[in-house]
Order: C-alpha cells, then structure tokens, then sequence
C-alpha cells in the first residue's frame, strides 16, 4: 500500500493547524510521528481516515484520492486506533473488539469473526478480559482493547494515537514491538503517534517530527532525532548516545522559549488596555 | 482451536440468555396487559362478567349488558394494549436518545417534545386554534400536540447538523428550546380561563384513558414500525456510542445514522404523546433496568427495553385502576419509579454506568 499526502491544510474555524504538508510513504513499515503537544499529529492523522477534511490538498492511498472513497470502503484500508473511547455505556470487551469487523461484516460470519477477536486478544495477552465489562478495565487494558479492534479490522494502512501512553514500561516495549512485527507479518503501513522518543527511536523504521503544523524533519531515527532538532522542535536541551545504532536521548533541560516570552507580553498588553478600558 | 470454541460458546451463550431475558419480560408484560382488563373499581363488573364481554366479543358477539360492554371491551381492552406500545415506544426512544446522545439522562423528550406538544395543545385549549381543524375535539388535540411536539426536534436536528454541534450541545440546544416553549405556554396561561389551565394541567400529566380501539391501533403500528426501523440501526448506533472519530474510522456514517434515529424517534414520541399526553420518566428508567439486565449492545438493549417499558407501564397501570379516585397514570410511574430507580442506583453496577 501506498499513501500519499499532497499539500494538505488545516484549520479549525480561525486556527489554522496544519500548512503545506506533503508525505510520501509504503509500507510494510513502522513509521512514528513526533513533535510536542498541539503540533498538528492527531489532526494529520484525522486528514488520513477522512474524519476531518482538510481545507486544502489531497489525500491518494493506492493512488486514489480520499473524497472519492466512502467511508465504509476507506474503513476496510484505513484503521484507526484512538487516544481513548467513550464508556458512557459500556459494552463487553468481546463486543467492542467485534466492532473492528464492522466494514467486513457479512451475514453470518460471527463464527469466524469470533475466532480472530480471539486470536488477537491472546496475541495482546488479554484473553482473560473477554467476557468483562470495558469499564472494570484499567486504563492500559482499555488501550489494548482499543489496539485490538484496530487489529481486527485487519487494515492495510493502521494510525495509532498515542497506544501506549497509559501502559506500564515493559508493556510499552512490548506492544510498540509487537506493532513492528505486525507492519512486516501482516504487509501493513503502522503509522504511530508517539510521545515517547526513545521507544520510537529504538524500533520505528522512519519518523516524522512535526513542529509548528509542518513537517519539520523526515528520515530514520538516526537523521531525525538530533540534539538540534529536539531543541528546536521540543525546546529541551538533551545529549544522544548511540544504543546499538538507534538514537538514544538523556533529557537535560527545558529551554526557556521566545514564544513563551512573547506570549506574556501579550498578556501584559492586554491588561493595560482593559485598564485604560475601565472608567 | 478448543480454545477458540470457548469464547464462542460462551459468547453464544450469553447472547440467548439476553433473548430469553427480553422475551420472558415481554410475555409477562402480555399477562399483565391481559390480566389489566379484569382490573376495575366498579361494583358488579366482576371477573366473570369481564371474562364473558371478552369471550362474546371474541366469539363475535356483543354482550348483553350495554354499560359492562362499553367499559370492559371499548375502554379497558384497548387501554391494555395501548399501555403495552406506549411503554415500549417511550422506551425505545429513551434508548436512542441516550446512544445517540452518549447521555445516561438523555430520555424521549429532551428534543424538547414534550414542551413543543404542550405548546400546541395549549393553543388549542386557550385559543381554540387547531393546526388542522377537523371539527373532532380529541383528533385536534392529537394533531396540535403530534404536530407542535415536532417544530422544536426539527430545530434540534438542523442545529445538530452544523459541523461544530456535539451531543452535549445538542442537549443544551434542546433543553433551551424546551424553555422557550415552556415560556410560551406560560404567557397564554396567564390569560387564559381557569378551566382551560386545568385541562392543559391534566393533559400534561398524561393517561391512558382516552384509549380506544380507533386510536390505538395507530400507536402500536408507529411503535412497531419504528422499532424495527431503529432495530436495522442498531448496530453502527451501538459503534456511536464509543465516539463519533472511532465510529467513522469503522465505516459509520455517523451524522447519517444520529439524523435519521433522531427524526424516528421524534416522529414516534410526538404520535404516543398526542394520545396520552406526556408520561414522564418511562423513556428514562426502562432503557436503565434493561442495562442492567443484558448490557449496553442495542441488539439486545433495544428490545429488552420496549419490554421492560411495556412492563412497566402496564403495572403502573394496573395500579391506577386500583385506586378509586382516577390518578393518571403519569404521576405512579414517576412515583413508584422515583424510588425504585434510586435504590436500583444504589445497589447499582459499575459495569452498567461509568
């Protein structure tokens, strides 16, 4: 599979959040976007699936352009994992991972639907869970009930917000590895957003590192994630060691950004205009 | 693979236990209805005087005594029944206000139904003004309520169209419609003569006592019908009910699907409250104790629910017939739900509410 990103923008009614960002990527790949937070990632990855629609630039997976597929058809190349679910009503673990076999469905292939709920249920290690309720979970065993409905729905192209973020360290490694094997095993493009550098330097096959609702850098770990380009993307001082040729970072200090300066001059201003406002 | 057969099993399992559970408060729900015909306050209709009306009539006869066949087969009979579709419609649309909403306290009347109908039959009782004047007294005052009941859904689901527009502001958009009517309504109070303030008061409380065979066949199929059209909507409503981005990532045309539930819904409450006025609490409670008896997947919800709306109703019913004085039916099942439903609450799960 093959996905391309031409010239894409985006805004929310005045805000505009991405500008000019093109992307060319085939898998089967593991492909980690970076960048702080409010940089533009979760909106990228919302342009792709078709729920939002970017206000300029197109979209093409296979060469076809998004706004011409529907979405049930896009559903059945396009999965997506998000952040967290509504559990107003929650339902069993069983039926929200059947969910993932929705754009397939077929009369009459619960049987056979059931067997991969399962199978993917073990392969996360949460087979046990089956039969429970979502919300007796914990927050890591929500993002892996999350993760397995992505799973099953067996996509060509898989975006992923932040699966790990509420797991513990040795499940973090060992889910972010699984999602490695699975681009290769399975022939799938595994596109992760990610807050955790380290673990998306020690396994992704590419990044892209986002700043300002751009692209800022693309490449593999070693090109991409640098002491300049974390200073300027994530405003931190750090040193990178080399871990067995991947990147690996020791965090030293927060840089006191201009923008931040800038922004309390901001804040001064507008006092003093409601003070010169008032009687 | 024996593994594998496991989960099926148990999974196959638990999805007929949920069917069973529907169907065994269903037919409770018909025995009851059944039996609610032979429940009466009046002297000289016994059970065998009400048991010989319904057995000449169904043996296509009349019976003999004029008064005893008026109230047992022209009153009682389609009550029994109108009580049983009213139940199950009110509750069904509890359901998808909630799914559609992601709101446990969402019931049929948010959209502001009720307000908008009480609106309109309030015109009529104080301005003697009817949509569609028909020269029939009640059918005006079902078609000013089924017909005012729909103005403020349909301002609800332009609103909710809009792009920025999620189900908590629908709810509000709702809840500001509902004063706006209520205000309204309020100002023609203020003029009004007293008597017609007191037939507003009564129909706002809602019975079922206007029922007749004429009418009630019109309740029960909108009822049916729109169940079973929400019935084919079910599934992708229950994928809605995890989050609208994680629904459309699965192919679920998420707006579509609110839109549409929403206006069958509407169009069903507006047709059960022009009827029998605003029976409060029904949509609210029965979608809940269906929750905690087969979970939140509307496959299962959606018919337990009118099941146990069904049950209900008609034993609060029953329950009005009791009594000597005529209470509506509208306050017992605020006050026997009331209660019931908090200790429900109470001794509550965590796995039906978050």
């Amino acid at each position: 599979m093959h996905l391309k990103i031409d010239g894409i923008d985006f805004s929310y009614t005045s805000t505009p959040v991405l500008h000019d960002v093109s992307l060319e990527l085939e898998g089967p790949r593991f492909v980690s976007i970076l960048g702080p937070n409010g940089v533009g990632k979760s909106t990228l990855i919302h342009c792709i699936n078709k729920i939002l629609t970017p206000t300029k630039g197109t979209v093409f997976i296979d060469g076809k352009d998004v706004k011409e597929t529907t979405i049930k058809d896009l559903a059945k190349e396009v999965g997506y994992v998000p952040y967290s679910a509504n559990d107003t009503f929650p339902l069993s673990v069983v039926d929200t991972v059947l969910m993932g076999r929705h754009p397939h469905s077929k009369w009459k292939s619960l049987d056979s639907d059931l067997d991969l709920v399962y199978e993917t249920l073990k392969r996360l290690g949460i087979e046990h869970l089956a039969m429970r309720s979502f919300s007796e979970l914990s927050a890591g065993q929500h993002q892996k009930v999350m993760l397995a409905r992505g799973l099953v729905q067996e996509p060509k192209i898989l975006l992923l917000d932040e699966p790990t973020s509420n797991l513990d360290v040795r499940h973090q490694l060992d889910v972010t590895k699984m999602l490695k094997s699975l681009a290769y095993d399975k022939n799938m493009l595994v596109i992760m957003i990610s807050h955790d550098i380290n673990i998306a330097a020690k396994y992704a096959d590419e990044i892209i590192m986002l700043n300002d609702g751009t692209i800022y850098a693309v490449g593999t770990p070693q090109e991409v994630i640098t002491e300049d380009n974390l200073r300027v993307v994530y405003g931190v001082k750090s040193k990178i060691i080399d871990d067995d040729g991947a990147p690996h970072v020791i965090l030293k200090d927060a840089i006191p950004m201009n923008e931040d300066i800038r922004r309390a001059d901001d804040v001064e201003v507008g006092k003093q205009q409601e003070v010169e406002a008032g009687p | 693979m024996e593994e594998m057969s496991v989960l099926e099993r148990t999974y196959r399992q638990i999805s007929r236990k949920k069917t069973i559970i529907s169907l065994v408060i269903l037919a409770v729900a018909a025995l009851i209805s059944f039996f609610s015909i032979f429940v009466n306050h009046y002297t000289g209709l016994s059970f065998d005087v009400t048991w010989n009306v319904l057995v000449a009539h169904l043996s296509g006869h009349e019976y003999g005594v004029y008064y005893y066949d008026l109230i047992v087969w022209d009153y009682f009979s389609p009550r029994a029944i109108m009580a049983v579709f009213v139940g199950a419609g009110l509750a069904v649309g509890g359901v998808v206000m909630q799914s559609m909403l992601r709101n446990p306290i969402a019931d049929p009347y948010t959209t502001g139904v009720a307000s908008g109908a009480s609106f309109g039959v309030a015109l009529f009782f104080m301005m003697g003004f009817a949509l569609i004047p028909t020269g029939n007294y009640s059918l005006d005052i079902t078609l000013n309520a089924s017909l005012f009941a729909l103005i403020p859904t349909a301002a609800i689901v332009l609103i909710s169209r809009r792009k920025n527009m999620t189900p908590t502001t629908t709810i509000l958009a709702g809840v500001a419609v509902m004063y706006v009517f209520r205000a309204a309504t309020s100002i023609m109070t203020l003029s009004a003569d007293p008597e017609a303030v007191e037939q507003l008061y009564m129909w706002n409380v809602g019975t079922l006592v206007d029922a007749r065979w004429d009418n009630v066949w019109i309740v029960a199929g909108m009822t049916l019908g729109c169940t079973i059209l929400i019935m084919f909507l079910g599934h992708q409503m229950t994928i809605m009910t995890t989050g609208d981005n994680g629904a459309k990532s699965m192919g679920v045309r998420t707006k579509l699907i609110r839109t549409i539930s929403l206006i069958i819904v509407a169009v069903l409450t507006a047709t059960i409250v022009g009827y029998v006025g605003t029976i409060g609490f029904m949509g609210l409670i029965a979608p809940h104790v269906a929750r905690i008896l087969v979970g939140s997947n509307l496959k299962y919800l959606i018919p337990c629910s009118a099941a146990t709306g069904a049950l209900i109703l008609i034993a609060c019913d029953c329950v009005t017939k009791f009594m000597v004085s005529s209470v509506p039916v509208g306050v017992i099942t605020s006050v026997i739900g009331g209660p019931m439903f908090i200790i429900l609450l109470i001794r509550g799960a965590k796995k039906v509410w978050y």
